[in-house]
């Protein structure tokens, strides 16, 4: 039975992603309601600040490697990546990725290329501008400390893995007068950017950039299944605790 | 929506992975794609240490703001990479003789012991300093209810960590601040942990539907 639990776990969520989806889709649906998150709301600006003062945007993904437990946040972070740099390619110093982690290197390069070449632009494209900032989350954060001022940043975006380096970055983007938009899925990590960047976003508001920036089907779809599926899962503990308690 | 060969190739081995946790006949190949992953980020470590000594050479020959820290870089990460094989040198260089091989070798242990841990240590150390700097930064910031919870459990907390002077009545700020790391701290990191749980099997599930296509097209 317990092992069962989690594959019909899984099959629920997708289903409920796929009915949203088509509840999305179907005529005359009502645009879909999301509440304010003043991170997401704030970046516009931030990007339009880097484009209007000719500086750059920085985007990182954080000290986490993908194909570890970090993956998936990585994934969000390539996701807000994609969303942001179209916007940000068109200013005269494009905008620059840093990771700890080779592979999300690769991704992220792949992912700037793809951002280029549909905007007819990718003689433009530099495949230094995804790049290794330091293969160990301490050496990377140091050496983000000095990418913000030898780049010329206009902001910071930190969607992805990262432990108390990020305390680094956020204070070097303080000293340079740059706003920092940042999230980590790690809990302790993100009181930490409560308290040292200008815009944090807490909890699972990690994974929602593709649907507030861009407000991609499947992205605004998932964040409902995830509601519903909070709601499930909350019902459950609940329940379990009073039949816990109950045949104590 | 047009779907590619990567994209088939990456959704079926995706699926393929996710049933090897659910079906043991499956496990093998779970296992096997596993490992091949672990082989292709062991190459991807390798491509991003290029990448790094690349970044860094052209801010050398660009001569870019800060150019002679990316010399010491180079030069450090150089000689981090050949100090394994310096146990080589053992049968014709005495001083190698026992130097040993690999990286547990004598210089790399050096390395990694009084320069790497010793550096990492200062830079938490430092860190301390930058968090107390934000949390008076903190304050300047204008009063939101979730911001003056926020400090005040880090203020009961940290006064709770604090000895009482001799003398002094315990008011309950030991047993309070315990209470809060304890009751609603951990309620609360529960919460956020099913969230991101939560998160992350939706962002799995957007990649197996081919949603989100992070390794390209």
């Amino acid at each position: 039975m317990a092992e069962l639990l989690a594959p019909v776990f899984v099959v629920v969520f997708a289903i409920l992603m796929i009915v949203f989806v088509a509840l999305g889709w179907r005529k005359g649906a009502r645009p879909t309601a999301v509440r304010d998150i003043e991170a997401f709301l704030s970046l516009p600006t931030t990007v339009g600040q880097a484009v209007e003062t000719g500086k750059r945007l920085h985007i990182s993904l954080g000290s986490g490697a993908v194909g570890e437990v970090n993956t998936a946040a990585a994934f969000a972070g390539l996701t807000v990546l994609e969303q942001i740099s179209a916007a940000a390619a068109v200013s005269d110093k494009p905008p620059i990725v840093t990771t700890a982690d080779g592979t999300a290197m690769l991704l992220a390069q792949d992912t700037l290329r793809q951002v280029y070449q549909q905007q007819n632009a990718l003689n433009r494209y530099d495949t230094a501008s995804a790049r290794v900032a330091g293969l160990s989350p301490m050496s990377f954060g140091a050496a983000l400390t000095t990418t913000l001022s030898d780049e010329s940043v206009a902001g910071t975006v930190l969607i992805g893995s990262a432990t108390e380096e990020v305390v680094l970055l956020t204070e070097a983007a303080q000293r340079a007068h740059t706003t920092t938009l940042a999230a980590s899925d790690n809990p302790a990590t993100q009181a930490l950017l409560y308290v040292t960047a200008d815009s944090a976003l807490v909890g699972e508001d990690l994974f929602a950039g593709g649907a507030y920036i861009s407000r991609l089907p499947m992205h605004v779809a998932s964040l409902h299944a995830q509601d519903v599926m909070r709601l499930l899962v909350g019902a459950a503990i609940i329940l379990g605790v009073v039949a816990s308690t109950v045949t104590r | 929506m047009k779907l590619r060969a990567s994209t088939i190739i990456a959704i079926s081995i995706g699926l393929v992975t996710l049933l090897g946790y659910f079906m043991p006949d499956l496990r093998l190949i779970r296992v096997q794609f596993i490992a091949w992953a672990g082989m292709l980020a062991a190459v991807a470590v390798i491509i991003g240490m290029f990448n790094l000594l690349g970044v860094h050479g052209k801010k050398i020959g660009d001569g870019t703001p800060g150019w002679p820290y990316s010399i010491v870089l180079a030069l450090t990460l150089l000689t981090v990479l050949t100090l394994p094989a310096l146990g080589y040198l053992g049968p014709f260089v005495p001083f190698f003789k026992d130097w040993g091989f690999g990286p547990a070798n004598v210089g790399s242990t050096f390395v990694f012991q009084y320069v790497q841990t010793a550096i990492g240590t200062s830079l938490s150390g430092l860190i301390v300093v930058f968090l107390i700097i934000a949390g008076y930064r903190l304050t300047r910031r204008p009063m939101k209810p979730m911001l003056i919870a926020f400090l005040m459990a880090a203020t009961i907390s940290l006064l709770g960590l604090i000895p009482l002077p001799a003398g002094l009545p315990d008011v309950g700020l030991h047993t309070l601040g315990n209470w809060l790391a304890q009751v609603p701290a951990v309620a609360g990191a529960r919460g956020i942990l099913l969230g991101i749980a939560l998160g992350v099997v939706a962002t799995g599930l957007r990649v197996l539907l081919a949603a989100d296509r992070p390794y390209g097209e």
